[in-house]
């Protein structure tokens, strides 16, 4: 096997791992009982998603968000499947959309407020279809409110993390042979 | 990472349109109050919820959930689910309240007397 497959390979692999382990950990915050919304949580697992889209490209993005859905669904079950894949594939095409005008008319806060919007919009389609029942009025305002809040959060935890790994020299020695979607100078 | 204008924008297209989401049914309507209690996307139970002592339960075994009616008010009162949303969720007490148990497929929401062409969207 070529020395770039492996590489993509392992990096992939560590970045479903990570997914997987942010969006099982963020559980047992109490968030639930906070703001009573099914599916509601902070969404730490969109820090990989954006991490692969800036530095890995959108098929990897892709191949790391349903991995780490199907993997999740070992821990939550077949009904939270649906709607964590509906949610989070919105939200991947969102925030590559709002990307192609980064740096100038938006920055991180704005890729990852639009994906939280996006994801909460996908998992109450994908509920109110599922259930035969409109959620949309009565749960979708929430989501999206806690949304914009969890967004602003994970973007500056990005952020702050894709500067320093940016800095410090890590993309340039890890990710540079990864990178399918070459960004102008620095990113973030 | 400074903030841009189209930051700001999304932020405020998506608090307009929770406050449309808000704002566009009717709810809390006045007169009878309904309570309906939906499994599996089927309908379990309808009932007029009035403002008396009687406590009603609803002990769903198969699912594993118990639900409680009394004084105008309906709620869960115990899941076999992992997340307790719909315990969390509490009382509901308004025509256009829901609580979801979305583990166990288990929906209980409150009608008004003119509540019945809101809810038509997602059939």
């Amino acid at each position: 096997m070529k020395r770039a497959n492996i590489k993509k390979i392992t990096i992939s692999a560590m970045l479903i791992a990570l997914a997987l382990a942010l969006s099982v950990a963020e559980r047992l915050l109490p968030i639930g009982a906070l703001v009573p919304v099914p599916g509601i949580k902070l969404g730490l697992a969109n820090i990989v998603t954006m991490f692969a889209l800036f530095y890995i490209g959108t098929p990897g993005a892709l191949l790391i968000l349903v991995s780490r859905c199907l993997l999740g669904a070992l821990f939550s079950g077949i009904t939270t499947l649906i709607f964590s894949l509906s949610g989070g594939i919105l939200a991947l095409f969102v925030m590559l959309l709002v990307m192609q005008w980064q740096g100038r008319a938006f920055s991180i806060f704005g890729i990852s407020i639009a994906g939280a919007a996006a994801h909460n919009v996908g998992q109450i389609l994908a509920a109110s279809l599922f259930l035969g029942e409109n959620l949309i009025y009565t749960y979708l305002p929430l989501l999206l409110i806690t949304g914009i809040v969890t967004g602003i959060l994970t973007a500056a935890i990005s952020g702050l993390l894709f500067k320093k790994l940016e800095n410090n020299g890590t993309i340039a020695r890890y990710f540079s042979g990864t990178k399918m979607r070459m960004s102008k100078g620095k990113t973030i | 990472m400074r903030i841009r204008i189209g930051d700001i924008l999304i932020v405020l297209v998506v608090v307009a349109v929770s406050v449309l989401l808000l704002v566009l049914p009717s709810r809390g309507a006045t007169g009878t109050l309904t309570a309906v209690i939906i499994v599996d996307n089927v309908e379990y139970e309808r009932f007029e919820l009035v403002a008396t002592d009687e406590q009603l339960e609803f002990d769903l075994h198969e699912p594993g959930v118990v639900i409680k009616a009394q004084d105008g008010q309906i709620w869960f009162v115990s899941s076999s689910c992992a997340d307790q949303t719909c315990v969390n969720t509490g009382r509901l007490t308004r025509a256009g309240d829901i609580a979801v148990c979305l583990p166990n497929r288990v929906i209980v929401k409150i009608e008004g007397t003119n509540t019945s062409d809101v809810d038509v969207v997602a059939e």
